[in-house]
């Protein structure tokens, strides 16, 4: 039975896989995210899975993409370092349009960093890390009940849309233990594992003949038919092209796939926007500080919100434009120096005013400095509230 | 909502992190809500380690805490480290052990030999973070030493458990004593 108890947020994660079927992991350990690659090695083997240790983050990914062509659910996990190793492969699979789940753990970086501190740093590496336009998934779980949640629907949207989808969260939510309800072993076990099913194939496969927007179902390697992967740009049949027309037409496709909310539980949270001036724009653990904080602000009389968006890229275009229209003041909070900030300035920069709290020094934002900063950025507040303000 | 943050700070393999989840998870039992948070370096053995349990009444919206209620040193370095950590009116408890003076403050320090006590009785000091929190559920009353014993029936197997609820019954004897001496002082 499923239960209550006390979780690491990578350890969730390992779970959330699991629950979805996911029976492949590849991967190269990292901090902070090595207890992924622990918690998989320890459970695949015990539910008809198959855990590889590979040379390097490279090769992981590499193997992921492989066993997703072969059937599988594949992962792996990762932190800064290696998700730069592993840009190459993620472009890969965006233009193949092969299904597999990245999850980068994000440390203080550049380079190697400060390996066991928090940050914010990947994001835009997440959305832009490898090379060309291409779609990107990418979700950003707040919590270790919210990591199981968003790494099983990872692999449900990868499946969906043909395309890699990264779960991104920092250090704190990787390492944190809090409670949280996951399956027991025997229930991922009576699970079964997850194959693809693959659909008949009539005639000639044609695996990027796309249908109203969307890419056909896979068809797994060695299930009755042949067709042809590449890296190179290629037509509806697999194999490359240089016509501009299917080129262009191609890559138009591909770069429209992705909608705006890829699936139901992953619409944007808002937390006391319905009357806000003043709503701070948060994910990961920085959404938990932002979220005291909103709470600190509305008891010192200030119409403070949270936005926390669960999917970083696509971005939630439309509830943030649709927040603008009643909201004139952003305050985005993040744990790099304004990366998402860009993302909400280009929003809804015309129509409200966006300002950043940051902080890059190994260690979280705390409720108390984006308090502080909605304070300085809110119409003044009745007297009484006024002489409450924080000392 | 009411948080009360517990740090067991002291040198990598005094079992501070272990410690820590066991006292997560006794006042998850009481139905209380609990978050750990853990640091320690790249060795197996030795290094500075600390757990941090953050123990309310209900979900917390940000379970990261800097100020402490309640610091148990298990080593000098640690004492000297985190007694800034801790709150004006909270606690230190130093197992005297390894920690030979808490550095003064305007909080209660306690120094109790816990670890030898369980070395005397069980001939290890292995459990000694066990110890560590029978003390500490007799002085704060944080968590029961009923949840504590089932968190431990639930961790440990076989020998294991024994030897733990042995480690328990000390740590929670030490802190009865250290209370009736307290009360007795006045």
């Amino acid at each position: 039975m499923a239960r209550l108890r006390l979780v690491r947020g990578n350890t969730a994660c390992a779970y959330g896989a699991l629950s979805a079927g996911c029976r492949f992991y590849a991967g190269y350990p990292i901090t902070p995210s090595s207890e992924v690659a622990e918690e998989m090695a320890r459970l695949l083997p015990r539910v008809g899975g198959v855990f590889v240790q590979m040379e390097d983050e490279i090769a992981s990914l590499a193997a992921c993409i492989g066993a997703s062509l072969g059937g599988l659910r594949s992962m792996t996990a990762t932190s800064g370092p290696g998700f730069t190793l592993m840009q190459e492969h993620l472009g890969y699979a965006a233009l193949a349009e092969i299904p597999c789940v990245v999850v980068d753990v994000m440390r203080l970086g550049p380079s190697t960093g400060f390996p066991t501190a928090p940050a914010q740093g990947d994001v835009l590496q997440a959305r832009w890390g490898s090379h060309g336009d291409y779609p990107m998934v990418v979700l950003a779980p707040a919590g270790v009940q919210e990591v199981f949640e968003l790494t099983a629907a990872a692999f449900e949207v990868a499946d969906r849309l043909r395309t890699p989808v990264v779960v991104l969260y920092d250090e704190v939510v990787g390492h944190m233990m809090e409670p949280a309800t996951l399956p027991d072993l025997s229930e991922l076990v009576a699970s079964g594992t997850w194959r693809r099913p693959s659909p008949p194939v009539q005639g000639t496969y044609l695996p990027y003949a796309y249908s109203e927007g969307t890419p056909p179902p896979l068809v797994s390697f060695g299930e009755g038919t042949r067709y042809h992967i590449t890296g190179l740009i290629h037509d509806e049949s697999g194999f490359p092209t240089q016509d501009p027309g299917k080129v262009g037409e191609m890559l138009r496709r591909l770069n429209e796939k992705v909608p705006e909310v890829p699936a139901d539980q992953l619409h944007p949270e808002g937390v006391a926007t319905e009357d806000a001036e003043v709503v701070v724009v948060a994910y990961g653990i920085t959404a938990r500080a932002a979220r005291a904080a909103v709470r600190q602000a509305r008891e010192l009389g200030v119409r403070a919100g949270l936005f926390r968006p669960r999917v970083l890229w696509p971005s939630p275009a439309t509830a943030l434009r649709e927040l603008s229209g009643r909201v004139g003041m952003f305050v985005v909070a993040e744990m790099n120096f304004g990366q998402w900030a860009r993302e909400v300035e280009r929003l809804v920069g015309r129509w409200a005013e966006v300002v950043t709290v940051n902080q890059v020094d190994g260690t979280p934002l705390s409720p108390r400095t984006i308090l502080e900063r909605v304070l300085e950025v809110s119409s003044p507040v009745p007297s009484t509230a006024a002489g409450r303000r924080i000392s | 909502m009411k948080r009360s943050v517990v740090r067991l700070a002291g040198s990598g393999g005094q079992g501070v992190v272990l410690g820590s989840v066991l006292l997560a998870e006794a006042a998850l039992r009481q139905g209380k809500w609990a978050a750990c948070f853990h640091a320690f370096g790249p060795e197996a053995r030795g290094g500075a380690a600390r757990g941090d349990v953050v123990i309310a009444d209900g979900p917390l919206d940000y379970p990261v805490s800097q100020e402490v209620d309640v610091l148990v040193a298990l080593t000098q370095e640690a004492a000297q480290r985190h007694a800034a950590s801790v709150r004006p009116g909270g606690l230190v408890i130093a197992d005297t052990t390894r920690v030979r003076e808490v550095p003064p403050g305007p909080y209660r320090a306690w120094r109790l030999p816990v670890y030898r006590s369980v070395r005397e009785v069980l001939g290890t000091e292995a459990p000694g973070n066990v110890a560590c929190l029978g003390v500490l559920a007799a002085v704060t009353g944080l968590v029961s030493a009923e949840a504590l014993g089932e968190a431990v029936r639930d961790r440990f197997r076989r020998d294991g458990v024994a030897q733990n609820l042995k480690a328990l019954e000390v740590g929670l004897r030490l802190g009865r004593e250290l209370l009736a001496r307290e009360e007795a002082a006045g």
